[in-house]
């Protein structure tokens, strides 16, 4: 399985909830199949979720119609319904994943599961989504982050566009993968990768 | 991506790992991992060497 297969096995996952006020806010996450109608996802990007889409392999989003009515009566791009058919987790998050299906699919194709050990140093990857990040969420996550590295952003984590991004694992604590790597908010739910198999999300 | 890691200071990113006994167990209970804990019948290898899920 190479990270272009892979690629062609993750999918955008368009969520809708309701806020305090009832009106309906869509987010999105990533997704990836691993059988013929069946994704896998994290927990807490379908948790509190009343309607749940899941879109082509490799469509951008920037271009959907993010409200409600352009949702249902079908946007640019093939999206199908799915259910959320488990889920499992954790305060901590050290636990979150959630398996979803999808009615009338058939695939020919999704990413094997692996739970082997990876040594520290390794390299992996994660294809996903990148969400629109905020400035606010960057400032957090690099203290010397200025105006002028925005730009640098959005080149390198393209919101809306299916991306592949990679780091070197520092350590494996309590079965948490931690790595050097960009991620944004919209990788929720992405495959973890080496070589060549998901072994997290 | 490093060369932005590197410029802006470090940041780490976490991943749920399937080695995490819970989620293995998750994932074998709809046959998406292998359980290691349990012994493969000869029927559900057949399966698995022709591709069936």
């Amino acid at each position: 399985m190479t990270t272009s297969n892979a690629a062609d096995c993750t999918s955008l996952l368009s969520v809708e909830r309701r806020n305090r006020e009832g009106e309906t806010i869509t987010s999105f996450g990533t997704a990836f199949w691993v059988g013929r109608n069946t994704l896998v996802t994290a927990a807490h990007v379908v948790d509190k979720s009343v309607a749940r889409y899941v879109y082509a392999a490799g469509i951008a989003f920037h271009n959907l119609d993010n409200s409600l009515p352009g949702l249902t009566q079908g946007p640019r791009g093939s999206h199908s319904p799915c259910k959320i058919v488990d889920r499992l987790s954790s305060s901590d998050f050290s636990v979150d994943i959630a398996i979803l299906s999808v009615s009338g699919m058939n695939l020919k194709h999704w990413l094997p599961l692996t739970a082997m050990d990876i040594p520290d140093g390794e390299i992996i990857e994660i294809v996903g989504y990148p969400g629109f990040h905020k400035d606010a969420w960057l400032g957090r996550k690099y203290p010397n982050f200025d105006d002028d590295d925005e730009e640098t952003a959005k080149k390198l984590l393209p919101a809306g566009n299916l991306t592949v991004t990679k780091g070197q694992v520092v350590s494996t604590q309590n079965s948490v993968i931690l790595s050097r790597m960009s991620t944004c908010p919209g990788f929720s739910g992405s495959p973890v990768l080496y070589k060549g198999k998901v072994c997290g999300i | 991506m490093g060369d932005f890691e590197d410029a802006k200071g470090v940041s780490f990113r976490s991943a749920v790992s399937f080695m995490n006994p819970d989620v293995k167990r998750f994932l074998a209970k709809r046959s998406l991992i292998s359980d290691p804990g349990k012994k493969t019948t000869w029927l559900e290898r057949v399966f698995r060497k022709e591709g069936s899920t």
